[in-house]
């Protein structure tokens, strides 16, 4: 019985740290709808391949 | 109720809040304003003869494709049909109807956004009119444009979308004003 409860305790915890832990990986994860110099970087170089075609 | 059930009852809402908090936490925040240095006016938009406020970007359609959505719907499809599009701004929400219904609950985008300007849509493979007859800055219907979309569409959409709800790509429509021909 004590076992049984280990074993859920156990996988719970596993189950929700891994999800937190995948949230935080996803969330740091920077692109340029999220970090204005990486946009402002991407928008540049848009406008130079813009200019190049001209 | 026993100890067991307890457990059982903890352990569920624990995984619940948990999945909560991962969609709360990886749900991504826009930017307030564009950082490549556009002054005030050209940001301010347009507002269309319905009332809606679109981008100007939006609102200036490049000369070809702005030829060809004055048509008359049935001439507009011959002459859209089978070519490629572009995303013309960043963060399109394809819909999978002709119409934009941005409800809580209930509303018809796919799941997830084409994030990035310039990519490639996919292929034309019908064009109709509005369903609520919404109006361009010009006063015409606007035109939405059936898609069969592109890998690199299906993949921005994918990684946009929220793990509990399904992207549905088979097919959308995307509205003619964040489009472009190339």
């Amino acid at each position: 019985m004590k076992n049984k409860k280990t074993i859920i305790i156990a996988t719970t915890s596993v189950i929700v740290l891994g999800v937190l832990y995948l949230a935080f990986k996803k969330a740091s994860v920077k692109d340029i709808t999220n970090d204005p110099q990486l946009r402002a970087d991407y928008d540049d170089l848009i406008k130079k391949i813009d200019n190049a075609k001209k | 109720m026993n100890s067991d059930k307890k457990l059982y009852l903890y352990s569920g809402l624990a995984i619940a809040l948990s999945v909560v908090a991962y969609v709360v936490i990886t749900r991504k925040k826009k930017l307030d304003t564009d950082p490549s240095a556009l002054s005030e006016s050209e940001n301010s938009g347009i507002e269309t003869s319905t009332g809606e406020v679109i981008s100007n970007e939006q609102a200036i359609i490049d000369p070809t494709l702005a030829e060809i959505i004055k048509l008359p719907l049935a001439q507009a499809k011959t002459k859209m049909l089978g070519k490629n599009i572009y995303s013309k701004v960043f963060n399109i929400n394809p819909r999978q109807s002709p119409y934009v219904n941005n409800g809580w609950f209930v509303n018809n985008g796919v799941g997830g956004r084409i994030l990035i300007k310039d990519t490639f849509i996919g292929s034309v493979t019908d064009v109709v009119n509005d369903k609520g007859s919404l109006r361009n800055p010009s006063g015409n219907i606007y035109k939405w444009l059936k898609v069969k979309p592109s890998q690199e569409a299906i993949r921005q959409i994918k990684e946009d979308s929220n793990i509990l709800i399904p992207t549905k790509t088979d097919t959308f429509y995307v509205r003619e004003d964040v489009i472009k021909l190339k």
